[in-house]
């Protein structure tokens, strides 16, 4: 996949970026690297993406606030290797007819 | 401080609905920490299975009303305190705002969406603070909503267990529990299950149209077919030539490991004859849930890992067993995880599809527990939980704003912790229910009836008990024992008319009030009607150019607006999607004038579609997302939504369809200012969750 970045020189590019993990509860962690001027929406996005659930299934946290979607990287002082957690609420109850979100999958339609 | 806290404990009426897990935790601890009046409502009676972590019961209360036993477990060691216990469901009409108002704060043990929703209402109308709560597993968290201070249960959307996306299903599995679920919901059922179902179970490909026909065959099995030959049969399908039609398809593997496709005749031997009979004198048991395919095949252990000739046994032998044993349920049969056959039958049938994958294997337990979706309860989770809800209890009595936290568990530290408080949010002003936000339903006016309206919307998605649905100054609908018959043949009689041929008809751009007198909520309901041409369906069907030149533009514009009083939707004439259209009336509207042809791309549909709408009817706005721009707010109006899979090919023809409904010529986009140059904002450098290790793009 071409990266239109590429004729940009490097430090330039480092300088635009920052490299953020976003870590789940149950500790997975996936790297994103994300425009400091940015809005986090599409990290949000492409994170819900990936675990196949909708788009605001997750809060996304960020020194104990969460994050909203128009904010930017700039905005936050976001550093190269900051965390950004993402949780889920939790619904309970361990009824057998009711799925539980361990091994849910979800439907895509509300995107 | 400390006085003022016992005070506040002292004085304060708490209501507790649900005690289960955490409500039996909660019981206690408010109860030890000095809450003095408390209320606890419960429908459920007690269960063997909760006696693991629901400590305040014991063996001999099972089939007790839960509210019941858990007050008298605690007046044991509390005497002194007060404890009322309702046996009942929260949404019963007793439990009405009145109600709700003689408590100071109401703490929630739930475990299911619809009730919590309910109660949330009802905290709102009532201007109840409301401490909500849930756990699965270790993870759980604890939330603090107050009317106007912090965002209300619903504020945020509750993701909702459904579907999932069926590509990952069908074609490009990447975990095991992709192969659970296309063995339970896709093979399971369309072998065993009701038959007129549609069914995903074969790989589209490019040349599925012509083989669609012959493939619906392979599953019938004839009268007079042996059984094995049909398992083969069956198993080649599926394994075997689905596998390979999924190959053709060269795009979908350029960044995926291809699959293998498997062969019954390459795993088992010619003839398995020499096992019939065991067949005929295995299980002589009578009950259904009891037949097995393991003993015959000398297998004993669930939690052994079976190879891919087991499974491939297993698999046939199952089958047979299903046809030997069972014919009668053929037609009709559900996954059930207690269904031992079906569990094997499920679990053989996704080993073998996950060995196709290279994705590792699991045994029989495993399996069953993906396949029921199996959580166990952690009785440390909730008492965590019961913890931090009397905490924050505490915090809400002393009306301490600015120290009420949201709290999530984390099943890994983070910063070594294993708590994570965070401020809680600000209402989110596009809330239909703690706003006036109204909603817009995309619905066909002339094909829908009330009934649809009630049942899918207003009950289901607006999650109301008591509705009461109102155009203008008529009233089309009312639920309530106060009712007359002459009223209740007349709403039942409106429930079976089409929406255009109500008494007072909801045409485009009516506008519904829809209340629920119990919930005290009422919300507005915008009517946008759907509506589809079939002189325009092939049209509408495939994507266009349509190029406007200067000249023309404004006569466009008037021409699509004359015929949107017909009742049409603007959009729908021409094909537009919404992006486009409303960039080019602002154009309009702010007197610009198209100084260069413009060329617009765009591939449209507007009937519902029935796999992504199966309801015929969408409702936008009752689960507002925060982080959508214009965008992806039309993508849920009117096109297909993006396709997510887990690898960039998938998605690839999915971005190309959004960018097609909004290409615009470039000379448009500068005149728009607000377009932002979406390339290259964001890029995933690593996910280890995703087979392909390669950089991503993403659009």
């Amino acid at each position: 996949m071409s990266n239109p970045q590429d004729d940009k020189p490097i430090d330039q590019e480092q300088e635009a970026h920052v490299i953020l993990k976003v870590k789940s509860q149950d500790g997975d962690e996936v790297l994103f690297k994300n425009k400091k001027s940015a809005p986090l929406k599409k990290l949000m996005y492409v994170y819900c993406d990936r675990r196949g659930l909708k788009l605001d299934a997750f809060a996304f946290i960020f020194n104990g606030a969460r994050i909203g979607g128009l904010e930017t990287p700039d905005e936050l002082d976001m550093e190269d290797g900051d965390v950004i957690d993402a949780c889920r609420a939790m619904s309970g109850g361990l009824r057998a007819n009711q799925r539980q979100w361990s091994y849910m999958l979800f439907d895509h339609n509300g995107l | 401080a400390t006085q003022q806290q016992q005070s506040a404990i002292k004085g304060a009426k708490v209501l507790m609905v649900g005690a289960g897990g955490i409500g039996c935790e909660l019981l206690k601890t408010l109860a030890l920490s000095g809450f003095e009046d408390i209320h606890i409502i419960d429908m459920d009676t007690i269960e063997v299975s909760n006696l693991n972590r629901q400590f305040l019961f014991r063996r001999s209360h099972v089939g007790q009303s839960k509210a019941k036993v858990a007050r008298d477990a605690v007046l044991r060691f509390r005497p002194n305190i007060n404890i009322r216990s309702y046996h009942a469901n929260v949404k019963n009409p007793e439990f009405d705002v009145d109600f709700f108002k003689q408590f100071d704060v109401v703490l929630n043990g739930l475990d299911n969406l619809d009730a919590r929703r309910h109660v949330n209402r009802l905290c709102l109308a009532a201007d109840v603070p409301l401490v909500e709560s849930g756990t699965t597993g270790f993870l759980g968290q604890v939330t603090v909503h107050i009317k106007g201070k912090t965002e209300c249960y619903e504020c945020q959307t509750k993701p909702a267990p459904k579907t999932y996306p069926v590509c990952t299903i069908t074609s490009t599995p990447t975990k095991f529990v992709h192969c659970i679920v296309w063995a339970k919901d896709l093979l399971f059922a369309k072998l065993f299950g009701d038959k007129n179902q549609d069914n995903d179970l074969n790989v589209r490909s490019n040349n599925s149209a012509s083989s669609s026909k012959e493939t619906e065959d392979v599953f019938e099995r004839s009268e007079d077919e042996d059984i094995e030959q049909y398992g083969r049969k069956i198993y080649d399908h599926v394994f075997g030539s689905n596998i390979e039609a999924a190959l053709s398809n060269e795009e979908t593997w350029k960044n995926r490991r291809r699959p293998r496709p498997i062969y019954s005749k390459d795993v088992l031997p010619e003839s398995l004859t020499q096992q019939n009979g065991s067949t005929q004198n295995c299980s002589v048991t009578d009950g259904d849930l009891m037949v097995s395919a393991m003993p015959s095949l000398g297998l004993k252990n669930p939690q052994e890992l079976w190879g891919l000739t087991q499974n491939s046994l297993v698999f046939i032998e199952a089958l047979k067993l299903f046809f030997a044993k069972r014919k009668k349920e053929i037609g009709h049969l559900t996954f059930d995880k207690d269904d031992q056959l079906a569990v094997e039958f499920v679990t053989a049938a996704a080993n073998i599809r996950a060995e196709s994958f290279g994705i590792p294997l699991h045994s029989l337990f495993e399996a069953k527990g993906i396949a029921g979706n199996i959580v166990h309860a952690v009785a440390t989770t909730n008492a965590i939980i019961a913890g931090l809800i009397v905490i924050e209890a505490i915090k809400v009595l002393k009306k301490d704003v600015d120290k009420f936290r949201m709290t999530y568990c984390l099943e890994h530290p983070s910063k070594k912790l294993l708590l994570m408080p965070i401020e809680p949010y600000e209402p989110n002003p596009a809330c239909y229910v703690c706003s006036e936000t109204p909603l817009v339903l995309e619905i066909n006016t002339r094909k829908s009836k009330l009934r649809d309206l009630v049942d899918k919307i207003v009950k289901t998605k607006l999650g109301m008990n008591l509705p009461l649905i109102m155009h203008g100054n008529s009233l089309l609908y009312e639920v309530g024992d106060d009712l007359d018959d002459i009223m209740v043949a007349n709403y039942n009689a409106n429930l079976e008319k089409y929406l255009s041929e109500l008494p007072s008809p909801i045409l485009n751009g009516s506008i519904l009030t829809v209340e629920d007198l119990q919930q005290e909520l009422s919300c507005k309901i915008n009517v946008k009607h759907r509506f589809f041409s079939e002189i325009l369906n092939p049209v509408l069907n495939s994507v266009w150019f349509l190029i406007i030149l200067p000249s023309t533009f404004p006569k466009l514009f008037h021409f699509t607006e004359s015929r949107n009083q017909d009742g049409l939707s603007l959009d729908i004439i021409l094909g537009f999607s919404n992006v486009t259209i409303r960039r080019v009336l602002t154009m309009f509207e702010t007197g610009r004038r198209l100084t260069h042809p413009l060329l617009i791309l765009f591939c449209h549909r507007e009937e519902f579609d029935e796999e992504k709408e199966p309801e015929g009817m969408v409702l936008s706005g009752w689960t507002p997302s925060p982080a959508t721009n214009g965008e992806s707010a039309s993508t849920s109006n009117n096109e297909n939504p993006v396709d997510v899979t887990e690898s960039s090919s998938g998605s690839e023809p999915a971005s190309k369809k959004r960018r097609l409904s909004e290409t615009e010529a470039s000379n448009h986009k500068k005149e728009t200012e607000n377009v932002e140059s979406e390339d290259d904002d964001i890029m995933e450098v690593e996910n280890p969750m995703m087979v392909s290790k390669k950089k991503i793009r993403v659009e």
